[in-house]
């Protein structure tokens, strides 16, 4: 497969996972064209992987998280506190508005890895290995995520208590 | 309570929103691909645009209060209109609990940078101020402390703050600002929802030292600029031998003598140069067409991107990214996306790349120019 196939096939895919990921679509655009830019550099050596799609999404956390890159964009928002209650019949969209004004303010880490579960539904150790630690730790990233955006999960908190 | 299901809901809409991968890369199929990168060259970008945080109208906070915003911006914004006699240079030390991302060291005012515990999560953001720039009514609300040896309030203050990059207003409060000289202040603050402690905003306060009279030194020299700029921002970032991220100068130009700033979502500075060492000596990888210019014995090759990603310069009459490398340098030199009335071209630009010269060593700050002279 050739870069520019493995790009036309894969990179819709691969924004999709970094707008997830960045809870702001400009920057996954540069998070996947750091990436991509990279990969085209080393694509020889990738091309000969069984699954470089994976490695490519490796690649993706790891410049999210990367801690310069959070400096710059990270950026925070404020409550916004409506007056009072206003019947709306778009509640359950304003709700999910809601929550994913909460899921960007995450620390990346617990966005990345509530992202790796419940986006990319992979097991603790496929998001340990991804994110590059334990499975415990990636468990516990889960659990604080849960528990700030106040999600029902009973293993979660009980993972926060032990902390 | 929320389900799991809500938050699958949710991350499904979030890909929804993705970006068309028609909107991108159109530089890459161009690129020449060229051997594994030792280090990365997104800093150059990252930097740039951390720079533009300089000079942010911020926000302070510790507070756990939830505050209104306020109806107005201050009355007084960060205005960009500076000599560089103007520049007040200050260190800051480090403080456990309190990571300063990316600004250790060195720098000038005014200087932002976030604070970041030692998990990587977001405490707050330390802000010095230069003088005659911050308007302290607001902050005079609060109670009045002594912090860092100086006169100082504790309370909470909403600025409606924004700036490129960061693209939209971003209200926090404030808690701690003090006036470190007259009409001078630092701020230290907090988004709402994450709270900095106190005794944390004060030993960050203790670190801050904003009277030093060491000038400041910065890994590049520019000897060009178009008529009519002046700086807004010089700063520079020792290198981080933890991450690998090279040393790096980022300077701020504008021609407004408010620099854009009235409207808090134009702030930034519209013109930027950054460098970064990269510890590369091509551009090979960036994206765009290269163009070999003279200057430096022939060793600068800029690489002008039309078209990064497709959505950086979509504005009329805003020039292209130029890219140029210098020894193990890479140097930026863009256009704000706001800035449409700068008035520069592509030419503007590559002669300010043409005419930078960088560091002859990035940890050898006795190579480093004086902030004072760096500039034509």
């Amino acid at each position: 497969m050739t870069f520019e196939e493995f790009v036309r096939r894969h990179q819709a895919r691969l924004l999709r996972f970094a707008t997830v990921l960045c809870a702001d679509g400009s920057l996954a655009e540069d998070v996947v064209q750091e990436v991509l830019i990279r990969v085209h550099n080393r694509w020889d050596l990738l091309r000969g992987y069984e699954r470089p799609e994976a490695y490519v999404r490796k690649m993706i956390v790891n410049e999210h998280l990367s801690w310069r890159r959070k400096w710059s964009r990270q950026v925070p928002v404020a409550d916004i506190r409506p007056a009072g209650e206003i019947p709306d019949p778009a509640a359950g969209h304003a709700d999910r508005q809601a929550l994913l004004a909460e899921l960007a303010r995450l620390p990346a880490r617990q966005r990345t890895a509530l992202a790796l579960r419940y986006y990319c539904d992979l097991a603790d150790p496929a998001i340990a290995e991804v994110m590059g630690c334990r499975p415990g730790a990636a468990r516990a990233y889960i659990a604080r995520g849960l528990a700030a955006l106040r999600v029902a999960n009973a293993a979660g908190l009980a993972l926060i208590l032990e902390d | 309570m929320r389900t799991e299901d809500d938050l699958r809901a949710a991350f499904a809409a979030l890909a929804d929103t993705a970006p068309s991968p028609a909107d991108m890369l159109p530089p890459l199929s161009r690129a020449e691909r060229g051997k594994p990168r030792r280090r990365r060259t997104a800093p150059v970008l990252a930097t740039a645009a951390a720079v533009a945080a300089i000079g942010v109208a911020v926000p302070l906070a510790v507070v756990r209060t939830h505050p209104q915003p306020s109806a107005s911006p201050p009355a007084r914004q960060p205005g960009c209109s500076m000599a560089a006699a103007d520049f007040v240079f200050f260190r800051v030390d480090p403080v456990p609990g309190a990571d300063l991302g990316g600004s250790r060291g060195v720098s000038c005012l005014s200087r932002g940078a976030y604070l970041y515990n030692a998990t990587g999560g977001l405490l707050g953001a330390l802000q010095v101020w230069r003088p005659g720039v911050f308007d302290p009514t607001e902050v005079r609300r609060g109670r009045p402390a002594a912090i860092a040896g100086h006169r100082g309030y504790i309370g909470t203050y909403t600025v409606p703050a924004g700036q490129p990059p960061l693209g939209r207003p971003v209200p926090w409060t404030g808690a701690v600002a003090w006036e470190y000289a007259p009409d001078a202040w630092a701020t230290i603050s907090a988004e709402l929802a994450h709270p900095l402690s106190l005794p944390l905003a004060l030993k960050v306060a203790a670190a801050v030292h904003a009277e030093d009279p060491a000038p400041l030194r910065v890994p590049l020299r520019l000897s060009y600029l178009p008529a009519g700029l002046a700086p807004t921002n010089i700063g520079a970032s020792p290198p981080d031998m933890n991450t690998t991220f090279g040393a790096a100068a980022d300077f701020g130009f504008t021609r407004n003598a408010n620099g854009g700033c009235g409207d808090p979502q134009r702030c930034g500075p519209p013109l930027e140069v950054v460098a970064q060492y990269t510890g590369e000596t091509s551009l090979r990888g960036a994206p765009g067409r290269q163009i070999r210019i003279g200057g430096h014995g022939g060793r600068l090759v800029p690489v002008v991107t039309p078209d990064r990603a497709g959505r950086d310069h979509p504005a009329p009459g805003i020039p292209p990214q130029v890219w140029v490398q210098v020894g193990h340098w890479r140097i930026t030199v863009s256009v704000n996306v706001n800035a449409t009335d700068l008035g520069l071209t592509t030419d503007d630009l590559i002669r300010i790349a043409a005419g930078a010269t960088p560091a002859a060593s990035q940890t050898d700050r006795s190579t480093w120019f004086d902030a004072r002279a760096a500039l034509p």
